[in-house]
């Protein structure tokens, strides 16, 4: 590691500079990620030894995660209190709400559960805003194609076709929940560009697009006669019967600290990231829930996962203070006229270059002795946004309120001062395998959101997951509820018994870890204790 | 190399009555994680949006105790925290609102028909006060009590859906359930935007395919 200037000194030399110098043009990213992104770095790739992606490449961390044993056994299953509904939704993100409104809409009982509250979520984070091409100069083969181009081709094109195609129609339905955005003067909705992209496509109601879909996607839920949920109710086991399709959940309440088994039709998961699993030690923006849990539950019981190796690593979390690190400062800000800095005073890298490119030119200055150092020994860049408030005065007030109110609790000034940034552990890009009506490889059992996968490829364009999870939430819904009822209603856990076989063969141990991990281990969660 | 707080340093704090000592440099959520006390619940974004970890804090020197976000609040020698621990199946006890968006043009009559103790509001500012994020609680009933619904709404860009002021108003009205009502149906209501409009128009027609 290079040494960085310390963060007082940078302070002091950091300058206003409307004309900063660009130090180079890259014209091919390729060596740049191979040299130091964290995906491509060979000890964060370990293949997987058993389950049904035996042999591919996963991370080291989540390896031993998705490998690990469960605390459940037929015991604390005969114990259980039982319940029916027609549709179990795991989860109540956008994804989750989305798809437990379909679902109920089209006449099916849904029981909606999960961890935390009914919208605790990465949803209700997002600040960026949500993609579809409605502008008159984009066409939605752009939006395709630039989205298949970010993610280095390794999409699924039929999934990203339909997203895409869907676009318009999920910001109309968005829209009939009673979801605003921001509009011009015509009265036509503003739209901005995201990083990697030629067009104007973000759409956005200020910096809390999230904020805003969850408020109105947790009304609209808990409106609807149809749909029961469940609070505190994590599921820590999927179940199946002996055609092998999957029949319901194992919920532990946290509240009433005992289980409960749900029969179900369906099932769908809906459950998210794994931030919280801090990989390589990296802070996260994810909220306190995203522990990964669905890729654990979906993999013991035999689903097909994919592109378990690669993971969006956000360009810009505060790096300073140590109290808010981690937290994200929405690609809005350099998408209005930003700059990423360095100690020299010079700009690296296109700000709107792809997000896993700009994270690893921030990585390569930091390791190059281009960075700010913090006592800590962690190293960052500066966000320029003083030169985006002489530019355009008033704007950061006007359009970033949660940004402002960041800085606030911070105490930085941003018309005046720059923000010490560095990568922050995002968003995970790859997931269950689905098709286009979110089916996983387990009849019974469907994906929405981003504990899915193969839309993204190996990194995500800012905007995407807001519009994949109601595109995909309300066709999983949908596909749910129209599912027929299987004749072969039992509930056991036989998947967990061939899991736990496999394991044995060879030799997994991992010294005793559990999944899933429902917490962070600095949450001191204890299923017994709870 | 910067200064910065010596970690050996400790805040001396107290939660739910009992003593603890806790470090530094950590939000209230994160210094309560770190001395190991339990409190994983009542956390999830720890970006102050989701409204989840609030709690009473009074401090050193203070009379009035406040209603914080945990996970917004630095941790203060002599800082007094209490969890409010009902809050919850207090708010839900409240909430028998419901509705469906509609585009009936009496939307101010709706409001009334659901929130009828809306009216009722005794303009003490309780529901002001406890706002964690600032809100004119009390401004936004007024509001929406003349019918001035898009007014109403936007006052509330910075809610959370806390519940904190629907649990301190005397006379049961919920006023973030009043603002999200005023706030959906103002978005409801709304001709469809133009430049959206045409492109569905269009995707309808069939005009716009992505071949690969």
């Amino acid at each position: 590691m290079g040494n960085g200037t310390p963060l007082e000194q940078a302070r002091c030399e950091y300058r206003i500079d409307l004309n900063r110098p660009q130090r180079t043009v890259e014209k091919e990213y390729a060596a740049l990620l191979q040299s130091f992104h964290p995906d491509y770095a060979s000890d964060n790739r370990t293949p997987l030894t058993i389950g049904a992606n035996r042999h591919d490449p996963c991370h080291p961390q989540l390896a031993a995660l998705l490998q690990s044993d469960s605390p459940t056994d037929e015991q604390t299953l005969a114990a259980a209190e039982k319940i029916e509904t027609e549709v179990l939704v795991i989860g109540a993100g956008g994804a989750g709400c989305s798809a437990a409104l379909v679902a109920a809409e089209s006449g099916a009982d849904v029981l909606l559960a999960t961890k935390l509250r009914l919208g605790d979520s990465n949803t209700i984070m997002a600040e960026g805003g949500i993609q579809a091409s409605i502008e008159a100069g984009d066409t939605p083969q752009a939006h395709f194609d630039e989205t298949l181009r970010a993610g280095h081709h390794c999409s699924n094109k039929q999934l990203v076709k339909q997203m895409v195609l869907d676009g318009p129609a999920v910001i109309q339905w968005l829209i009939q929940q009673g979801m605003q955005f921001d509009h011009d003067q015509q009265g036509n909705l503003c739209t901005r560009r995201a990083g990697g992209t030629s067009a104007d496509r973000i759409l956005y109601y200020r910096d809390y697009t999230g904020l805003e879909m969850m408020r109105v996607l947790r009304e609209a839920v808990r409106q609807h006669h149809k749909i029961n949920t469940a609070d505190y109710s994590p599921a820590v086991e999927l179940l199946s019967n002996s055609g092998g399709e999957c029949t319901g959940a194992l919920l532990y309440s946290i509240e009433q600290q005992k289980y409960c088994v749900v029969n179900a039709k369906s099932v769908i998961l809906a459950s998210g990231g794994l931030g919280r699993m801090h990989l390589n030690g990296y802070p996260t923006s994810n909220h306190v829930g995203a522990t990964g849990d669905g890729l654990v539950l979906a993999y013991r019981l035999g689903a097909k996962l994919q592109a378990l190796d690669s993971f969006q690593y956000h360009p810009t979390g505060l790096a300073w203070p140590q109290t808010l690190a981690g937290t994200l400062i929405t690609e809005g800000i350099r998408s209005a006229g930003a700059q990423l800095v360095n100690s020299h005073g010079e700009r690296f890298i296109d700000e709107l270059a792809p997000r896993d490119v700009v994270c690893a030119a921030i990585l390569r200055e930091c390791s190059e002795g281009r960075g700010i150092l913090l006592a800590s020994g962690r190293q960052g860049v500066w966000l320029d946004t003083p030169v985006l408030e002489q530019q355009q005065p008033g704007m950061l007030a006007k359009h970033f309120p949660k940004f402002i109110s960041l800085c606030d609790k911070a105490g930085i000034d941003p018309n005046h001062s720059p923000l010490l940034i560095c990568p922050t552990l995002h968003y995970q890009n790859g997931g269950v395998v689905i098709n286009e009506a979110c089916e996983t490889t387990i009849p019974g059992l469907f994906c929405a959101g981003e504990v899915s996968g193969g839309i993204h490829g190996k990194n995500r364009i800012m905007g995407n997951a807001l519009l994949e999870i109601i595109s995909f939430g309300r066709r999983a819904g949908a596909a749910a509820a129209a599912r027929e009822m299987s004749d072969n209603t039992e509930r056991s856990l036989a998947h967990l018994e061939r899991f736990r076989h496999e394991r044995q063969q060879h030799n997994i141990n991992n010294s005793g870890q559990q999944g899933p991990l429902l917490f962070p281990h600095y949450a001191s969660f204890n299923r017994e204790s709870a | 190399m910067t200064t910065t707080v010596t970690s050996e340093s400790h805040r001396e704090i107290t939660v739910n009555g009992l003593p603890l000592s806790v470090s530094p440099n950590h939000s209230l959520i994160q210094a309560l994680w770190k001395s190991g006390h339990p409190h994983f619940k009542r956390a999830s974004c720890l970006e102050g949006v989701c409204g989840s970890c609030r709690m009473m804090v009074k401090y050193r020197g203070q009379s009035e105790v406040r209603f914080v976000l945990a996970c917004q609040s630095d941790v203060e020698t002599g800082m007094q925290v209490l969890f409010p621990q009902h809050l919850e199946k207090e708010s839900s006890a409240l909430l028998n609102h419901r509705y469906q968006l509609s585009s009936s043009d009496a939307a101010e009559q709706r409001l009334h028909d659901l929130f009828p103790q809306a009216a009722h509001c005794r303009h003490c500012h309780g529901c002001t006060i406890a706002c964690p994020k600032g809100i004119d609680v009390e401004k936004g009933v007024t509001l929406a009590n003349e019918g001035r619904l898009k007014a109403a709404g936007d006052l509330f860009i910075n809610c959370v859906m806390c519940d904190l002021c629907t649990t301190s108003c005397p006379e049961n009205i919920a006023p973030n359930y009043v603002a999200l009502f005023a706030r959906r149906t103002t978005a409801f209501n709304r001709p469809l935007p133009d430049n959206l409009a045409a492109r569905l128009q269009a995707l309808q027609r069939g005009e716009l395919t992505i071949k690969y």
